[in-house]
Formats: structure tokens, sequence, C-alpha cells
């Protein structure tokens, strides 16, 4: 959900904080990252109501989180949105636990997401670990960040990456992240974006 | 010995390489020289078995349904 309301009062610090930057800091409605929301050059003329609703989210899903124990040794318990089929790009599988909708992922041309979860420590692991997983195979790039609706983001630069064309799946990876998805969230729905 | 070469972003560090048949990029950063190896190796065995068991679960799911 965009920082900038549809309707009513705008200030330019929500403007701010939808572009990625502080609460309260300097800023013009000139500045790359805030004209950047509505798509204007710079020295561009702009009206109040190209503001309404503007975001830098590139993609906005709903995720129900659930959480599932795939192997209690080799990989601990997933909390958040599960889905596997990872052998078939073009399927849209089926959810093992919790779920994501639209489950597309607009910035990797319609791919279906397979999951969002934090991870648990595991007997070969005392990490814990946020994953994306996206099936197909896709390059390192096109996001940048992503807000688990939960206060945590996690940016794509601090996380590990990789592909498989087996399990035909992008995976990202950061070690030790927040607890962003807790067992008292099961049954909640909230609401992920992506930069 | 893994071959990796290195990419910088945003002030974060990855080591890019191929392991296993798949593709990876572990972030490096903070981590020493002499760890590297098995750090890397060690984080991408981890991310191969976490894909490899949500393939199996996928099997599972079908076994269970059929």
């Amino acid at each position: 959900m965009s920082d900038i309301p549809t309707s009513g009062m705008i200030s330019i610090n929500q403007m701010h904080t939808e572009a990625g930057g502080n609460s309260g800091t300097a800023c013009t409605l000139n500045d790359a990252d805030i004209r950047g929301l509505i798509n204007k050059s710079s020295g561009a003329a702009m009206n109040f109501g190209e503001w309404y609703g503007a975001s830098n989210s590139i993609d906005t899903q709903s995720l129900v989180v659930g959480t599932i124990t795939p192997n209690a040794t080799y990989t601990g318990t997933y909390i958040g949105a599960t889905q596997s089929g990872q052998h078939s790009a073009s399927s849209a599988g089926t959810w093992s636990t919790g779920s994501m909708s639209d489950g597309t992922c607009n910035f990797k041309s319609g791919a279906y997401y397979r999951g969002l979860y934090w991870q648990s420590t595991y007997t070969y692991s005392s990490d814990t670990k946020a994953h994306l997983n996206i099936a197909g195979s896709h390059s390192n790039s096109g996001w940048t960040s992503l807000n688990t609706g939960t206060g945590t983001t996690l940016t794509r630069s601090s996380m590990s990456y990789a592909t498989n064309s087996f399990f035909n799946t992008t995976t990202w990876q950061k070690t030790n992240p927040p607890a962003f998805y807790t067992s008292s969230m099961v049954g909640q729905t909230k609401t992920v974006t992506f930069q | 010995m893994i071959d990796y070469t290195v990419i910088e972003e945003e002030g974060n560090i990855r080591a890019a390489f191929n392991y296993s048949d798949s593709y990876f990029e572990i972030v490096i950063t903070d981590v020493s020289e002499e760890e590297i190896q098995n750090y890397i190796k060690t984080e991408a065995e981890n991310m191969y078995a976490s894909m490899q068991y949500m393939y199996e679960l996928e099997n599972q799911n079908n076994g269970d349904s059929e």
C-alpha cells in the first residue's frame, strides 16, 4: 500500500517516504526518486491529481501466512507461503502452506511465485533464512527490495541468489533475517510489496 | 576448490559460481578469505537442499492425491 493517499491532502513527506526516503528529512518534488513515482522528467510540470495513490511498488501480493515442516532434520520449519511444483515453470502449482495472490510476478514476466517464507534453524544450519522463490530461471535483477508486510524490508543486494534448471526455480535467500513471519501470524493476510 | 567471481552491489559482495548443476551468487560480505571456500560450499548446499525438499514435497503431494 502506498504512503500516498488516493484522495484528500497529500504531504511531500508522504511522497518522500513512498520513494524510499526517511521521514522528516529534506527533499524536493524535483528529486529524481520522488518525481520518478509519477514518471516525470526533471523540471516537468505536474499537478496534485497525478500524485493520488502514486506508488513505487512494482508488484503487490496478498500473502496468507501458513507453516509447514518439510523435513525437521534437513530443512526445519517454514513460516509464510510455500508452493511446490518447482519442476514445471509453466505450472501454477499448488500451495503447500499459505498462499500468495495473485501469485504472479509482474517484474519477471508473470512468472509464478513459489514462495516467500522464513525458515527456522535445523540440524545442519544454525542460521535462520528468508526465502523468495519464483518459478523458472531468472536474472538477479528487476527488483531492489521487498516489504514483507510485517515491518521487515529485504534488499536484493543483501541476499544470496541461485537458479537451478532441474527444479526450475530461482531463489533469493537472506541469512538470519528478522523473524518477519511467526507462528502467531498463521492464518493472517499480509500485504507484500516489491520495489 | 570452487572457482568463483566477485560481484559487488550496493555495498554487498557476492561470490558467483556454478556448483551441483546450479548457478549461485552467495553473499560474502564480511566473510574472510580463510572461510570463504567452506562458507560458499555450505551455503550453496543449504540452498540446494531447500530446493530439493520442495521438489520432493511436490512429489509427495502428487502421490497423496493419486
